[in-house]
């Protein structure tokens, strides 16, 4: 079959986070960049909050994120971050929130650069950094309202009430349901995303709103499962916050999760309009490469052959969920350039450990590619790797996943686009 | 025929269901997931399932692009209707006459006025709408005197005299091109001509889109057959085949290699581009002329959801960027509603409409007079619920090279 080929500067592998930022960070340095997508990437599915540092090596809680960053050239010189550098890390933070200000959504930072507390659809505090706008905040000692909307499953005002109670003791938290009025796209069983379409048209949210009414006393926030509208989140926040009398704040929720939908969209579409040209549907089976330097990746998109031919490649496909890493026998694999996959040694004992979340987590969440600290493998000159794939972090054990995503893409990007050799 | 045995590898992780256009306007849709991978789990376990529903795919293939796990819900949603369609013994009246719209062009070319008005008259509209389930709120494209390949045949070939310095490329101009849409054609003819490449027409058939979507996969396949055939010498010489319309060119692209599985189907589709593909590849080597005259237009592109997936990018808005003074950028507003054949049915007109929805605002806050958009059903839903203009890139191109 013959290829079709094609010729950029950059070519960024994966429409994540991590590739996003690698796609920026190359075109604002004035690359010709492409980025090849197959299908949903896992920002769809996370919290679209930006963690990044909630625990240290030990697993212990973390105020301040980016000392623990800083400890990390001594104490875990292999970190991704440590690659990096934590100047690099804060320039790439600070350039993800400017890009994404621009795209259209903000986010909120602690006036300390401490970590901030969001909830989970359980109730239970997760420590994050970057929170995106529209995501509730409850404090301690500050009553809270909670409103489900009944026939939603993801949610239940009740159970996440009685997390959210353990979680902050002396914290008036109440619960209550809200009957959506019927509509014929409104079936028994509501999804959060039809919930979240419906509360996009304006006429069904004022049916919505005229239902919602203020507490007395009022309390200091009212949470919502985030389903609170795709793509006119901003005024359905602002009518229902001036429905119930209070701030309004979201909850994120199971995946699909439409903050972090909210967030790939536009991300992605701010690329296409500064010039990337998204590939989309386009699968990346294997790779032209000789004397450590990549010339080509190919693959296929719609039942054709395409190859991409570049300067320097970055791949950012994920890790075993976002299948940049697939499960091969008893081993690990990267299926693009058969790089090494750094793992433990055979034997169940050695990959996981026996507790469901044991503190400092599984081994096998640390697998992944090791490079050095231009983000290369061994032995590849213009192949550097970003993201989840990278070995030498537990993004569940230490909150690390968003910043790792955005701080090594930024970077991988910035060395694919022409910086240092 | 499409593979089936993939279902498995759904995660059911709702990305398909978040995306899908229809699903957001109707609860009537099972939806991809349980649609598509869904049923085929129940059928692989021996249970019965209900296939009613299944008729609201739009087929726009939304879920194809975003599954992370590389399924193809709307391939198994199709193979459920065709069963569906193979049990009522074939097609219904209606939706067989909307498949075979290219039969009528000899007749409506022949004496476009009468035709154009019979189908604009509210009695003959209330006739087809009672009887034949044709929305009688859906303008019929405006049938145009004569035949783009009878144009095409009277003219003067400006590479008679001498080759042509690029040589030789094929044009599927589909049905549309061949009537409707005839100037549309006429300027992809003029700016590949202006760019130096001889143009030829193959024989050629209806693409067969509307087949696919209707669940006549029988059919199809024939039709899909006969266009390779057709096209096959020309893809043997190397000659790209050159397409104006993105689901004609998605079909003979990736569906003819899909649903026929041979050979011929896929050096044909080895050769197939989108003209805009086309041109921004021959800008890549240099070889585009640029000889543009400035035109200051803001020119929104509503990306078709057929060209979306072919994965091509959006090289129609890059190529209307080279032109001085043009600011263009992609909507990316989702599917426009229409379909095809499926917004002139009278059950799904209403869906039709509301998926179109979020594009219709989204032109309607901008300033333009025109919309830029590569499939022409795309562009007559944009000015149905828009009444701004749509035009193909091509037609902006001509215009800018002063060619029309």
């Amino acid at each position: 079959m013959k290829r079709r080929s094609y010729t950029y500067d950059v070519v960024v592998i994966g429409g994540g986070l991590s590739g996003i930022a690698a796609a920026e960070s190359a075109r604002s340095r004035g690359a010709r960049v492409a980025l090849l997508t197959d299908g949903g990437s896992m920002l769809e599915l996370a919290s679209g909050c930006i963690d990044l540092m909630g625990a240290d090596c030990s697993g212990k809680l973390v105020e301040k994120p980016w000392d623990a960053i800083d400890a990390l050239a001594q104490e875990d010189p292999q970190h991704p971050y440590a690659l990096v550098g934590a100047d690099r890390v804060r320039l790439a933070m600070a350039a993800f929130q400017g890009m994404a200000a621009e795209a259209g959504i903000s986010f909120k930072v602690d006036g300390n650069q401490a970590n901030q507390w969001i909830v989970t659809a359980l109730g239970h505090l997760k420590p994050t950094y970057l929170v995106q706008e529209g995501i509730g905040m409850p404090q301690k000692g500050r009553p809270v309202r909670v409103i489900g909307f009944r026939g939603m499953r993801e949610f239940h005002p009740g159970v996440f009430a009685e997390g959210l109670r353990k979680a902050l003791p002396d914290t008036q938290v109440t619960a209550e349901w809200v009957e959506l009025p019927p509509h014929p796209l409104a079936p028994k069983d509501l999804t959060p995303m039809q919930v979240a379409r419906l509360l996009d048209d304006g006429v069904y949210r004022e049916r919505v709103t005229s239902l919602l009414k203020p507490a007395e006393p009022a309390p200091a926030l009212v949470l919502f499962p985030a389903v609170l509208g795709l793509s006119r989140a901003a005024e359905v926040r602002a009518e229902f916050s001036r429905a119930v009398g209070a701030p309004v704040g979201e909850v994120p929720l199971l995946a699909p999760s439409l903050p972090g939908l909210r967030l790939s969209q536009v991300l992605h579409r701010y690329l296409e309009n500064h010039g990337v040209d998204v590939y989309s549907t386009c699968r990346v089976e294997g790779a032209e490469a000789a004397d450590g330097r990549v010339s080509a990746v190919y693959g296929e998109a719609a039942g054709r052959k395409l190859e991409f031919r570049a300067k320097a490649f970055v791949l950012a496909t994920g890790g075993l969920l976002g299948k940049g890493l697939v499960v091969e026998g008893k081993g690990l694999k990267e299926p693009i350039f058969d790089l090494p996959v750094e793992a433990p040694q055979d034997g169940a004992d050695h990959w996981a450990s026996k507790e469901m979340m044991p503190t400092g987590g599984h081994a096998f969440v640390r697998c992944g590619i090791r490079t050095d600290d231009q983000l290369r493998p061994e032995g590849w000159a213009n192949l550097h790797v970003s993201g989840r794939m990278l070995a030498g972090c537990d993004p569940y054990a230490a909150y690390c996943g968003g910043g790792v995503a955005v701080a090594t893409g930024w970077r991988a990007g910035q060395l694919a686009g022409g910086a240092e050799e | 025929m499409i593979a089936m045995e993939l279902y498995d590898a759904c995660l059911k992780c709702n990305i398909c269901e978040l995306h899908c256009p229809v699903l957001r306007v109707t609860p009537e849709f099972p939806g991809p997931k349980n649609g598509g991978p869904g049923y085929e789990r129940m059928k692989a376990a021996g249970k019965p399932v209900d296939t009613t529903g299944l008729d609201l795919c739009c087929g726009c293939r939304t879920c194809e692009v975003v599954c992370p796990s590389g399924l193809s819900p709307v391939d198994l949603i199709a193979e459920h209707r065709a069963e569906k369609v193979r049990e009522q013994g074939g097609l219904s009246f209606r939706d067989n006459f909307m498949c075979h719209q290219d039969r009528l062009v000899p007749m409506a070319s022949a004496m476009p006025g009468l035709v154009n008005s019979m189908m604009s008259a509210g009695w003959v509209r209330s006739i087809m709408d009672a009887t034949t389930k044709v929305d009688r709120r859906r303008p019929m494209p405006k049938y145009q005197p004569g035949t783009f390949r009878a144009w095409f045949a009277r003219r003067e070939n400006p590479w008679k005299a001498q080759p042509a310095p690029n040589g030789q490329v094929a044009y599927f101009h589909g049905c549309s091109g061949q009537n409707q849409e005839m100037e549309m054609a006429k300027a992809a003819v003029l700016v590949l001509e202006h760019n130096g490449f001889e143009v030829v027409l193959p024989e050629q058939e209806c693409c067969g889109v509307p087949l696919m979507a209707n669940g006549a996969l029988d059919e199809f396949k024939q039709r899909a057959a006969a266009n390779v055939a057709r096209l096959l010498p020309y893809a043997q010489k190397g000659m790209p085949i050159i397409f104006t319309s993105t689901s004609c060119s998605l079909n003979v692209k990736y569906e003819y290699p899909k649903v026929l599985g041979t050979d011929e189907a896929q050096l044909v589709a080895d050769h197939c581009y989108d003209i805009s593909e086309f041109l921004m590849m021959l800008h890549a080597e240099g070889k585009l002329k640029t000889d543009f005259h400035p035109v200051e237009e803001e020119l929104p592109y509503h990306q078709p959801c057929h060209q979306r997936a072919q994965g091509i990018g959006i090289p129609a808005v890059r190529l209307v960027q080279l032109i001085p003074g043009v600011k263009a950028w992609n909507l990316d507003a989702g599917c426009c509603g229409i379909a095809g054949t499926y917004g002139f049915k009278k059950e799904k007109y209403d869906i039709s409409m509301a998926v179109g929805s979020e594009m219709r605002d989204a032109i309607l806050a901008t300033k333009a007079q025109r919309v830029i958009c590569d499939c022409e059903t795309c562009r007559w839903q944009i000015e149905h619920l828009t009444g701004r203009t749509a035009v193909h890139p091509i037609r902006v191109l001509a215009e800018a090279y002063g060619l029309v």
